[in-house]
């Protein structure tokens, strides 16, 4: 393209489609090198079953997931899940697929319509 | 002839370690290996382990020897019988107060011998390191990046809303 010459609005859509289309590629790409980097850290290189039970062992102690009193009360105070699923993305997933970490829901009579429906 | 109650192991580096049977059978693998083995004076390969991990395998074996006499044995089957009976003593902090590659190579070690109580105490230790921290606390522990964009983060943060809150 000229650059002496004026810039079409088509020219301009165009460039600014390439732009956030490299732009996307870019974060994918960027995604994907911090996931590997992750992925080659010690506590990443543990066994997934291993990594299930430090996340129980971390709940607080409380060890076994099953819904006792002790366990509803516990869920009132912390969730299992948190802040686990946020740390990255290997351990998000693994969270989301090991449901003894959220299969459990407490309601309490102030729980709101809107803390219910995200619980759920 | 050698000791019978004394075998070798071999690290995957080719470090040699003399070591009781006794001692040796806190692993279930090697249990299962010596049992179909018999008496026998060759050395056992153990090909994922390196030698600083071995030594280390070992030292918490040779303390906890006497933890079967006291218990039903360290490899109690079930996993709530385990998750009871996983006690961390001062000990066994001291023993993982190692840097993070060595404590975790020793945990993977341990899984691969079916060491269940050095297992359950390491998995034990790593989540006190984590209890009561954030997200990004937890990152900087373990040197982990972030890799989910801002978009993400913020579903993340408002769908678990309720969860910090309360």
């Amino acid at each position: 393209m000229d650059v002496s010459s004026p810039l079409l609005p088509h020219d301009a859509e165009r460039i600014l489609s390439d732009m956030i289309k490299h732009r996307a590629d870019m974060d994918r790409r960027i995604t994907e090198m911090r996931m590997f980097i992750n992925a080659s850290r010690p506590v990443n290189r543990l066994p997934v079953e291993l990594l299930v039970d430090i996340f129980r062992w971390a709940h607080d102690g409380l060890l076994m997931h099953q819904y006792t009193a002790a366990y509803a009360s516990q869920l009132e105070r912390h969730v299992p899940w948190y802040p686990m699923i946020a740390v990255c993305r290997r351990w998000h997933s693994l969270v989301c697929a090991t449901p003894m970490l959220w299969r459990l829901v407490r309601i309490l009579p102030e729980t709101t319509m809107k803390s219910f429906k995200l619980g759920l | 002839m050698g000791d019978s109650n004394r075998l070798t192991l071999v690290a995957s580096d080719g470090g040699k370690f003399v070591v009781d049977k006794e001692v040796v059978q806190m692993s279930v693998l090697l249990k299962n290996m010596i049992e179909d083995l018999g008496e026998t004076d060759e050395s056992i390969p153990i090909p994922n382990v390196t030698s600083p991990v071995l030594t280390k395998v070992i030292e918490f074996c040779e303390n906890h020897r006497t933890d079967a006499a006291r218990t039903d044995g360290p490899n109690v089957d079930g996993d709530d019988a385990r998750m009871r009976t996983a006690v961390v003593s001062d000990w066994d902090r001291q023993f993982f107060d190692v840097d993070q590659d060595l404590m975790f190579e020793i945990i993977v070690a341990a899984n691969y011998l079916d060491i269940k109580s050095l297992v359950d105490v390491g998995c034990k230790v790593v989540a006190d390191m984590i209890k009561g921290k954030s997200p990004q606390e937890i990152r900087d522990l373990f040197d982990i990046v972030n890799d989910f964009s801002p978009e993400e983060e913020a579903a993340l943060r408002k769908e678990n809303e309720w969860a910090n809150d309360r």
